[in-house]
């Protein structure tokens, strides 16, 4: 008699993985890269808006105040760090 | 951008205290924290889990940053809504100026000579050890609005200022012209026109 745990539901031999990814549908690396690289683009498109929004508002209502001047340049310099960051995360793909 | 009168200058800008802000930071710290917390917590339980999709360090890691770029991005915004609610305090009057969104911006003043009293309430340990209150301008007109600034800074000195600038305002000497157009040395509003009976 076969040990309980060795006994798969559907009969076949043990350590068999049914398949999770249907027939016909392949999750290749270019493919996944190209959707990532697409969404990524869309993302920094809208980053860019809503950055340029709050520029927009800070130059025009800001009294031109040093606090404002420095926080462009911290929001600024980060921004670009972190979007270096991903681009560079994303090349290792 | 703000239309001050020749020779008009701030002299004080009242905005909330920095604590408002601290929630936000806190909130963004654990945005920033949690998912790495979470990556690696996964990863001692279950190591194979990232070899479910490709390249699963290299995937996380861009996902990541992206995560991290929009953190940034929501923070500034919060930081900008509290920086540009302001109250600027000038020789002439007070300016409120409220950003209510992207795009949406209420201005409203009050001269000096239209408030009528100011009120202001510090509440609680906090609230006195770091010096922060409700700042309330009541106004004299029924047609304006009073101005209240919550959580503002140095409430204090807020207004001391403000009853300075009113009480300045108020003691200022008027320019009186006197007219007498029948020009015999006697003012025309110290002149008695009636033509009744005297003493009666």
């Amino acid at each position: 008699m076969r040990h309980p745990s060795k006994v798969c539901y559907d009969g076949r031999m043990p350590g068999y993985m049914p398949d999770l990814i249907p027939d016909g549908v392949s999750l290749s690396l270019p493919s996944f890269k190209a959707f990532l690289g697409a969404s990524f683009v869309v993302f920094l498109v809208l980053y860019i808006v809503v950055s340029a929004v709050l520029v927009f508002h800070w130059r025009r209502y800001g009294m031109h105040s040093r606090s404002v001047a420095l926080a462009e340049a911290v929001f600024g310099i980060v921004s670009l760090v972190l979007a270096g960051s991903a681009f560079l995360a994303f090349s290792q793909l | 951008m703000l239309n001050l009168d020749n020779g008009e200058t701030i002299i004080l800008e009242v905005r909330k205290h920095w604590i408002v802000l601290v929630s936000q930071v806190i909130a963004s710290i654990l945005m920033v924290v949690l998912p790495l917390v979470g990556f690696f917590v996964l990863r001692s339980i279950s190591p194979d889990v990232l070899d479910l999709i490709p390249h699963g360090t290299a995937t996380f890691s861009f996902l990541y940053f992206a995560w991290l770029m929009v953190v940034w991005i929501v923070l500034f915004i919060q930081w900008t809504n509290y920086y540009l609610d302001v109250w600027y305090v000038t020789e002439k009057r007070i300016i409120d100026v409220e950003q209510k969104r992207a795009f949406h911006r209420e201005v409203s003043s009050i001269r000096f000579d239209k408030i009528q009293d100011i009120t202001v309430e510090v509440k609680g340990v906090i609230a006195t050890f770091f010096n922060y209150g409700d700042v309330r301008v009541q106004t004299a007109s029924e047609d304006s609005r009073d101005f209240s600034m919550t959580v503002a800074a140095n409430p204090e000195r807020i207004r001391k200022i403000i009853f300075s600038q009113h009480n300045r305002e108020s003691e200022r000497t008027q320019r009186v012209r006197i007219v007498d157009e029948d020009h015999d040395g006697v003012p025309d509003h110290l002149q008695f026109k009636g033509g009744g009976t005297d003493g009666v």
